[in-house]
């Protein structure tokens, strides 16, 4: 332990993991640390992760990134959140939006409450306007807005390939990262357990004061070097295994859907993610549940095509993550630290929410670190567990019987305590700000509404409202209902606005 | 309202007149009136002038501000202009001209356009009319106007010298209108301008119409209270 400062960083790693992680550390940190970026010219990425959470809007921006060109480059597509077919009953008319969009007026009012009352509507039709225009087809914003603004707030869809290509040449072009290529041999480890140095296969060896693993699902620091054990959640999330393929449109104007696409199978779900250039579409199934021949004929079926197994890329999901995430010298972003299925696209976000972290903290000397990677690892771990509740939470609410799947999926031994406490209070109140304990949670209190309700969940709200409260609530339902008219009237249709944005692109004003 | 655009033949359209005080129509539904960089100098004296985006492209375009609703033209009353000038865009029609080659063309949908009223284009000689050269000096002070315009707003992104603005107004009955999507030029990025922009502006003539745009701003009082007037 020295208090010798912290003045180089050697990214393992060049997925979008990798690349997005340098981009956030070098925009604030690229002129007095010295960051780079190591990556096999061999190692293929993985490739999923498709969809984003608006919080990718911000680290882009503060990347410096022109939003037109990543547009343009990447096959991006807006993602006003995610429509969940046939997850509460299974029929072919079961459907629930949960929106990007918070419920109108969330931060002065809870509209749960009323709304349980007398839910004539969905209830993300109720309080927020942008089931109606995804119903539409219709873009979060007009070309008149300058970039990264919204009528409605949105995620991104993108090509992951080229989202690693486009950042890899903005962080070495603007922000100074160092790009070194080579393939990991052996990471060299000291008595007091800290990462000394990286050997690659052509015989270089690269020291740094912190490593940052981004080295997929192999973690070849955190896991394999540094011994961290994987703490395995597939007895709470069954799905194990991933089909994916790409789906060309039918013609050059076949609507792109502003949304994800999540269609529930009978052990699993099928992704459906509309790009400007194709449809990435993939089915996500447990294995214990289901066969992989069974698994390809329902994803054929979907497509309306048959499937070769050749035109299918296999991957299989460990669930899970590592007991701790930075340890000594080294800490973990991406799939090395864990990966769950795509249910609500929470690979990304992690990602920007952790190398946010360690951009905000690095420690100002290496004599700090155990306590910063403390923080840290609680946090993450905090984070991790909501997440599983959260996607647990999908998968509880459904009614569905058709296959043993759904049934064991409500099996209590298969819930955590944590998400069985939640269920028990929600039971009477409805989630709201005070049930969240960290400032950056990742699903907000509103996520956990939509699906609630969405699914059905009922509330026993008992507390006696006043009459101004009830005015206020009738007053906000209203408002909302002219906003989505409005909305309806004046936003374009999605595939119309994205050719435009190829055309002539947003301006930054 | 439709349009017709035909390029204009001394054969096809030889009998053709057009009676422009029908042509109001056209000038009263619009809120904004494109604007040349040569008309600067003139409109700044009556109008408000601004930048905004067409909706076609999203590219900046130089407009006056004309109301404060869609179709809302508080300069004219009675079908008669209140102003000592107009935009050129106005005087064109029903005449429009091609920005790439200069060829003319004419509305022929147009109200203002037939065989029996209003001021004859060609005369019995198949030449243009007194009438038909005035429109055509407009026209091509359109055409000559419209690529210094669009250079003076690529360097003003270019130095980021644009910034949005926002009209919040409460009009004398206490109605309140708020309006998005005007920009114009940043005065303190101007002021701080490095030394070699400054010099480039300059040169080209185009620091005038910088401070001419930020002054024209005053205007603003002058149709607020024509609005009043009609409340």
């Amino acid at each position: 332990m020295t208090n010798s400062k912290i003045s180089s960083i050697l990214i393992v790693g060049g997925g979008s993991a990798g690349w997005l992680t340098a981009g956030i550390i070098a925009a604030r940190h690229g002129q007095s640390v010295k960051i780079s970026l190591l990556e096999s010219s061999t190692l293929p990425t993985i490739g999923v992760g498709e969809g984003t959470w608006p919080t990718m809007k911000t680290t882009l921006q503060k990347m410096g990134i022109s939003e037109t060109e990543f547009f343009r480059y990447c096959d991006v597509s807006f993602k006003q959140g995610a429509k969940f077919c046939q997850w509460v009953t299974g029929k072919k008319d079961d459907f629930y939006y949960h929106p990007l969009t918070l419920p109108k007026d969330f931060l002065d009012i809870n509209l749960a409450p009323f709304w349980l009352e007398n839910p004539s509507d969905s209830f993300s039709n109720s309080v927020s306007f942008q089931e109606a225009i995804c119903e539409k087809n219709l873009a979060p914003k007009t070309l008149l807005m300058p970039e990264y603004a919204a009528a409605a707030n949105y995620a991104y869809h993108l090509d992951a390939g080229k989202l690693t290509e486009f950042l890899s040449q903005h962080c070495q072009q603007k922000l100074n990262v160092q790009h070194i290529i080579g393939t990991v041999d052996e990471v060299l480890v000291s008595e007091q357990g800290d990462i000394n140095s990286v050997k690659t296969q052509d015989g270089q060896s690269y020291q740094a004061d912190l490593f940052i693993d981004c080295t997929g699902m192999s973690s070849l620091l955190l896991g394999k070097a540094l011994n961290t054990e994987f703490v395995d959640k597939s007895d709470v999330l069954f799905i194990d295994r991933a089909i994916a393929t790409q789906v060309p449109y039918e013609s050059e104007d076949s609507p792109i859907l502003p949304y994800t696409l999540s269609t529930a199978q009978s052990a699993g779900w099928i992704w459906d993610i509309g790009l400007t250039s194709r449809r990435g579409t993939g089915h996500v199934y447990s294995s214990r549940h289901m066969s992989d021949d069974q698994a390809l004929k329902q994803f054929s079926d979907y497509l309306g095509k048959p499937l070769k197994e050749t035109t299918v890329k296999e991957i299989k999901i460990p669930c899970g993550h590592r007991k701790e995430f930075w340890k000594h010298n080294c800490v973990a972003v991406g799939m090395a630290a864990g990966f769950l299925e795509p249910l609500e696209a929470s690979a990304l976000v992690l990602v920007e929410l952790s190398a946010n972290y360690i951009r905000d903290q690095l420690p100002e000397n290496k004599a700090i670190m155990p306590i910063i990677a403390k923080r840290f690892n609680q946090l993450n771990t905090h984070r991790w567990n909501s997440i599983v509740d959260f996607l647990k939470l999908h998968y509880v609410l459904s009614k569905r019987t058709d296959s043993q799947f759904w049934c064991d999926n409500r099996d209590p031994q298969t819930i955590p305590d944590s998400l069985q406490e939640l269920l028990q209070l929600w039971q009477y109140q409805s989630p709201y700000m005070h049930d969240f304990l960290y400032k950056e949670e990742v699903f907000p209190a509103a996520s956990y509404q939509y699906v609630l309700y969405g699914m059905g969940f009922d509330t026993q709200a008992a507390l006696a409202m006043s009459s101004q409260q009830r005015q206020r609530y009738a007053q906000s339902i209203n408002e909302n209902k002219q906003i989505k008219q409005k909305a309806l009237n004046s936003l374009p249709d999605n595939r119309t606005l994205l050719n435009k944005i190829k055309t002539f692109g947003m301006k930054a004003i | 309202m439709t349009n017709d655009y035909q390029m204009l033949s001394k054969t096809a359209h030889k009998n053709l007149r057009v009676c422009e005080s029908k042509l109001h129509d056209l000038q009263v539904a619009t809120q904004i009136a494109p604007v040349l960089i040569t008309e600067v100098d003139r409109l700044a004296a009556e109008f408000s002038l601004f930048f905004s985006k067409n909706s076609q492209t999203g590219d900046f375009v130089l407009v006056a501000l004309l109301g404060f609703s869609d179709n809302e033209n508080l300069f004219l009353a009675d079908g008669q202009w209140q102003s000592s000038s107009i935009p050129l865009a106005f005087e064109r029609h029903p005449f429009l001209i091609e920005q790439t080659d200069g060829s003319i063309f004419i509305d022929m949908q147009s109200p203002a356009v037939s065989t029996t009223e209003g001021e004859r284009i060609f005369d019995d000689t198949g030449e243009a009319s007194a009438y038909l050269q005035r429109k055509i000096s407009v026209l091509e002070a359109i055409y000559n106007g419209a690529e210094p315009t669009q250079q003076f707003i690529k360097l003003l992104q270019e130095y980021n010298l644009l910034e949005p603005v926002k009209l919040d107004i409460t009009f004398a009955n206490q109605s309140q209108q708020s309006i998005d999507g005007l920009y114009t030029i940043a005065s303190e990025r101007l002021a701080g301008l490095a030394e070699q922009a400054m010099i480039n502006l300059h040169k080209q003539n185009l620091l005038q119409p910088c401070f001419l745009v930020m002054h024209s701003l005053q205007h603003l009082q002058a149709l607020i209270d024509k609005k009043n007037q009609r409340l």
